[in-house]
C-alpha cells in the first residue's frame, strides 16, 4: 500500500439535499474537499480508500442506514472516523454508534463551529492513524525480510535474552548468534539494541488511533 | 164359459171339459133308468099286462124325456162348439200375443198376434225354442224367469186354470215381465229390436206336465216412446241442469262481484278517509301544483312548515314556497322532462318570515284528463339536520381528538422533519457569514445561499404549519380537493418515521383524477392512519426484510376514487381481521385502537367506505373509495 499525501477528503451521506448541499458550502468555505452522497450504497460504491478523511453520516435513511453502513465498513477493514449527524438523536442510537467506534455524535442543527472542528480533529486521526499503520507496516516489511532464524533470534532478543542466552536455547553457537544478530540490525535499520526493541514492540501494539482510544 | 182378458182358455180344455160333462151325464141316466128298471118290477115275465101296458107308457115317457134330455145336450153341444169357435176367433185375432210353451220352453201353441210379433207363420213358430227369439242381451233374464216361473209355480198349476187367474193375488209372481226380441223386419234387413211383455202363468195339462201360458205385448212403441221420453227428458234434465249450474255459477260470481264492489266501494271510502286524514294528518307538508306551477291545494302541515295557511296558499306559484323547485327549472311545457320524480332531493324551503327552512322534496307526478299535476311532499328536516349536525360534531370533535393522539405518536418524526431544514438554514447562515466575512465578499454566491437559506426556512414553516393545521380543530368545511396532493400532504407528515425504519415508500397515483369533494384533513388523518398502521406493521418484520409501502390512487369504474395503502408486513391473521375496525382494538402495545374506527367514520361520514384485504404472513391492503364530487352537487 502506497502512501497517498493528497489533500484528505470529508465524504458526506444523507438523504437530504438540503443537508448535502448546506453543509457541502460550510465545508468547502473552510478549504476542505467535500465528497457528497445521497446513499450508503453510493457511498460505497465511489469511496476510495487511497486518500485521509472522515465521514459526516445521517443515522436515518431509506434502504441502508448510517449503524448498517457503520458495520459494513468495519467488516470491509474500512477505519474511516465516522461522525453521526441525527435529526433526532436518542441516546441508544448514540450508544450504538459510539460503541461500533464512531468519533462522534452530533444533533441536527448542529453548531457549525463544533462540527468542523471535529471535522478537523477527525481528519487529524486518520491521517496519524494512516502515518501510524504506515510505521508499521514499514518495521513489518523488514521483519518480514528476515530469514526464519533471524526471527527467532529477533524474538529473543526482544525478550532480552543475552547472546549467550540465545545460543544456548537455539543450540547454536555464539558466533553464530552474532552473525545473526548483526544481520538482524543492518536489516531492521536499528542504531542499538533498545531502538530495535522500541520498533517490534511498536509493531505489535494496536494501532494507537483506533476504536478505544478514539473517544474519551 | 166366459173368455178372460188373459185368454188363457183353451179350445182343447174346453172340448175335454165338454165331452167329460156328456158322458158324465149319459152315465147317471144309464144308472138312472137301470135302478129305475130294478124298481118298476124286478121280472117282466111276472108282471101283469097292467103293469106292464104301465112299465111300457113309463118307457114311452121316458124314452121321450131322454129324447128330450138328448135334443137338451145336442143343443149345449152346439152352443158348447159355437163357443169355443168363438174363442177360437178370439184367440187368433186377440191384437195380444198367446204362446204355450212346455217346460222346456218350447213352443206348443200361438195366436196370430204372437206369431206377428216373432216374425214367424203360426205352424212355423210350432216346436221352436222361445228362447231363439229373444235378444241375446236378455237370454239370461228369460231362462231365469222361466226357471224361477217352473220351480214355484208347479204346484199352483190347477189354481191356474181359474177364471180369475191372471187377477188372483195367489199368482204375484206371474205379473209383469219384460223381454226383447230382435225381430228381421221383413222390409229391411237390418235387426230392429222389438220390445215385448210377457205375462206368465204356469198350468198343468191332462198329462199333468207343467205348460206356460204367455201373453205377449209389444211394447216397442211405448218402449221407445218411453225411452224417448227418458232421453228427451234426460236431455232436458241435463239442459236444466247445466242451466242451472251455469246459472247458480253466474249467480255466485254475480254475488261475488256485487260483494267485491260492496268491498272495493268500501275500501274506497275507507282509502278516501284515510289518504284524508293522512293528508290532513301529515307531518309532511303536500302541495299540488297544475303545470304552470300554480298550486292547486296544500294540506295542513304547509302552515306548520312555511307559515302560510293552505287556503291563502292556492293560486301562488310553487316558488313562493320553494324557490329552487326542480319543477321551476325546468320548461313548464314539457311536462315529462321532469327528472326529479321519484327521487329524494334535498331543498331549501322559504318561509313567510323569511328564514330558509331545510326540507326534503320527492315529487309525484299524475295526470287528470290530459291534465298533468305534481305533487310535492315536504319535510322539515331542520331536525335530523341538526342531529347530523351534532353527529358530525361529535365526529369532528373525536377525530380531533384522535388527531392529537396521532400527532403525539409523530412528534419525534416530525421533530426530525424540521430538524432538517433548520440544520440547512443553520449551515447555510455560517457560509453565508462566512462569505461576508471575506475580504472580497463574492455576492453572487451570498445571494444564492441566502436563497437556498429562505427556502428551508419556508419548509420548516411549512411543515409547522401543516402540522398546526392537522392538530388543529378546525371550522368543519368541504372543499374540492385533488386526492394525489392529499396524498403527498399526509406523507409528507410521516415522511420522518419512513426513514427512520427503512421503508421504501412508493407511490403509484393515477394523474388527472377527478376532484373529490371533502374535508382536507380529516381525509389526510386517515391515509396517515393507514400510512401509520402500515409502518408499525412494517417496523415488526426482522431488519435484513426488505420494508415495503405503496400508495395507489384510481378512479374505478363506477366512478368513485379509490386509495389504496399496502405493505409487506406481517398481515393479520383471521382474528385479528375480525376485530381490527372495532373501536379500542389494538395490536400495539401502546395503541389506543381508536385509528381505524375513527377512520371509517370519517371515510363514512364522506359517503365512502373502508376496506381491509389481508394475508398473515404477506402483507396488509387498507382501502378506502370516496364519491366523487358530482355535476349536480355543484348547486
Amino acid at each position: 500500500m502506497s502512501i497517498n499525501n493528497s489533500t484528505p477528503l470529508v465524504y458526506l451521506v444523507d438523504d437530504e439535499f438540503a443537508i448535502r448541499d448546506s453543509l457541502t458550502l460550510l465545508i468547502e468555505s473552510t478549504g476542505q474537499t467535500v465528497r457528497s452522497f445521497e446513499s450508503a450504497e453510493a457511498f460505497l460504491n465511489n469511496y476510495t480508500p487511497d486518500q485521509p478523511g472522515c465521514l459526516l453520516l445521517d443515522v436515518r435513511m431509506p434502504l441502508m442506514t448510517g449503524h448498517e453502513l457503520q458495520s459494513e465498513l468495519l467488516n470491509r477493514g474500512i477505519n474511516i472516523p465516522i461522525i453521526f449527524i441525527s435529526g433526532h438523536a436518542d441516546i441508544a442510537d448514540s450508544a450504538k454508534a459510539f460503541r461500533s467506534g464512531a468519533v462522534d455524535f452530533l444533533e441536527k442543527p448542529f453548531n457549525n463551529e463544533v462540527l468542523l472542528e471535529r471535522i478537523n480533529e477527525a481528519i487529524k486521526k486518520d491521517i496519524a492513524f494512516r502515518e501510524e499503520f504506515v510505521k508499521k507496516r514499514r518495521i513489518q516489511d523488514r521483519i518480514d525480510h528476515l530469514t526464519t532464524r533471524e526471527k527467532e533470534v529477533l524474538g529473543l532478543i526482544v525478550k532480552s535474552h543475552s547472546n549467550k542466552e540465545s545460543a544456548k536455547i537455539l543450540n547454536i553457537s555464539n558466533r553464530t548468534v552474532d552473525v545473526h544478530r548483526a544481520s538482524i540490525m543492518e536489516k531492521m535499520q536499528a542504531e542499538n539494541v533498545a531502538e530495535l526493541i522500541t520498533m517490534v514492540m511498536y509493531c505489535e501494539a494496536p494501532n494507537s488511533s483506533s476504536l478505544e482510544e478514539r473517544f474519551h | 164359459m166366459s173368455k178372460s182378458p188373459d185368454g188363457h182358455l183353451n179350445t182343447e180344455s174346453l172340448d175335454y171339459k165338454a165331452e167329460a160333462l156328456l158322458d158324465k151325464h149319459r152315465e147317471d141316466i144309464r144308472k138312472r133308468a137301470e135302478i129305475m128298471l130294478q124298481h118298476s118290477g124286478a121280472d117282466i115275465a111276472r108282471m101283469s099286462t097292467d103293469d106292464i101296458q104301465k112299465l111300457l107308457f113309463e118307457f114311452q115317457v121316458h124314452q121321450i124325456e131322454l129324447k128330450m134330455q138328448n135334443e137338451e145336450l145336442n143343443r149345449a153341444h152346439q152352443e158348447l162348439a159355437a163357443s169355443r169357435d168363438t174363442y177360437a176367433q178370439l184367440y187368433d185375432s186377440s191384437p195380444v200375443g198367446h204362446l204355450t210353451l212346455n217346460d222346456a220352453g218350447i213352443i206348443q201353441k200361438a195366436n196370430m198376434a204372437a206369431a206377428a210379433l216373432l216374425g214367424d207363420s203360426k205352424e212355423e213358430l210350432i216346436n221352436k225354442r222361445l228362447g231363439k227369439f229373444i235378444h241375446p242381451s236378455d237370454q239370461d233374464n228369460y231362462y231365469l224367469f222361466i226357471h224361477r216361473l217352473l220351480a214355484q209355480k208347479t204346484g199352483q198349476a190347477l189354481n191356474a186354470k181359474t177364471k180369475d187367474a191372471e187377477n188372483s193375488p195367489t199368482h204375484p209372481e206371474c205379473k209383469y215381465f219384460q223381454l226383447c226380441t230382435d225381430v228381421p223386419q221383413p222390409s229391411d234387413k237390418s235387426k230392429i229390436l222389438t220390445y215385448i211383455e210377457c205375462y206368465a202363468r204356469v198350468v198343468s195339462n191332462d198329462k199333468n206336465t207343467p205348460q206356460i201360458c204367455l201373453t205377449i205385448n209389444n211394447i216397442t212403441e211405448r218402449k221407445q216412446a218411453q225411452e224417448t221420453i227418458a232421453y228427451l227428458n234426460e236431455k232436458l234434465e241435463e239442459k236444466v241442469r247445466r242451466q242451472t249450474s251455469e246459472l247458480i255459477v253466474s249467480n255466485l260470481s254475480l254475488m261475488k262481484k256485487v260483494e267485491e264492489l260492496r268491498r272495493s266501494k268500501h275500501q274506497l271510502l275507507e282509502r278516501e278517509a284515510k289518504l284524508n286524514s293522512i293528508f290532513n294528518a301529515s307531518v309532511e307538508g303536500i302541495i299540488t301544483i297544475n303545470m304552470s306551477n300554480i298550486i292547486v291545494s296544500a294540506n295542513a302541515a304547509v302552515e306548520t312548515i312555511f307559515g302560510y295557511n293552505p287556503e291563502e296558499l292556492i293560486g301562488c306559484r310553487i316558488n313562493k314556497l320553494i324557490p329552487s323547485s326542480p319543477r321551476e327549472m325546468h320548461d313548464c311545457s314539457e311536462p315529462h322532462s321532469v327528472k326529479h320524480i321519484g327521487q329524494i332531493q334535498e331543498v331549501e324551503g322559504l318561509h313567510k318570515n323569511g328564514f330558509a327552512v331545510p326540507l326534503d322534496l320527492s315529487i309525484a307526478e299524475f295526470s287528470v284528463d290530459n291534465a298533468h299535476y305534481f305533487t310535492h311532499i315536504v319535510r322539515d328536516v331542520s331536525i335530523r339536520k341538526h342531529r347530523e349536525q351534532q353527529d358530525k360534531e361529535h365526529l369532528d370533535e373525536l377525530a380531533h381528538v384522535t388527531r392529537l393522539g396521532l400527532m403525539g405518536e409523530m412528534a419525534s418524526g416530525i421533530a426530525h422533519e424540521v430538524n432538517q431544514p433548520l440544520s440547512a438554514i443553520s449551515s447555510y447562515t455560517q457560509v453565508s457569514l462566512n462569505l461576508i466575512n471575506a475580504e472580497n465578499p463574492d455576492l453572487v454566491n451570498l445571494t444564492e445561499v441566502l436563497y437556498k437559506t429562505q427556502q428551508q426556512a419556508l419548509r420548516a414553516g411549512r411543515i409547522i404549519h401543516r402540522m398546526r393545521e392537522f392538530v388543529k380543530s378546525h371550522a368543519k368545511h368541504r372543499s374540492t380537493a385533488d386526492i394525489n396532493s392529499l396524498i403527498h400532504e399526509a406523507v409528507s407528515l410521516c415522511i420522518a418515521d419512513l426513514k427512520q425504519n427503512g421503508i421504501k415508500l412508493t407511490f403509484e397515483l393515477e394523474s388527472n383524477l377527478p376532484p373529490i369533494y371533502v374535508d382536507h384533513v380529516q381525509i389526510e388523518q386517515v391515509i396517515i392512519n393507514l400510512l401509520r398502521n402500515s409502518i408499525d406493521a412494517l417496523k415488526t418484520l426482522p431488519a435484513k426484510q426488505q420494508r415495503q409501502l405503496a400508495i395507489h390512487s384510481r378512479l374505478t369504474h363506477d366512478n368513485s376514487i379509490q386509495v389504496r395503502v399496502k405493505d409487506n408486513g406481517p398481515g393479520l391473521d383471521t382474528d385479528q381481521q375480525q376485530k381490527i375496525l372495532t373501536p379500542f382494538y389494538t395490536t400495539k402495545a401502546d395503541g389506543m385502537g381508536m385509528g381505524l374506527s375513527i377512520s371509517r367514520s370519517l371515510i363514512e361520514a364522506h359517503e365512502g367506505t373502508l376496506h381491509f384485504n389481508s394475508q398473515s404472513g404477506k402483507g396488509t391492503t387498507f382501502y378506502f373509495i370516496l364519491p366523487i364530487r358530482r355535476k349536480s352537487d355543484e348547486h
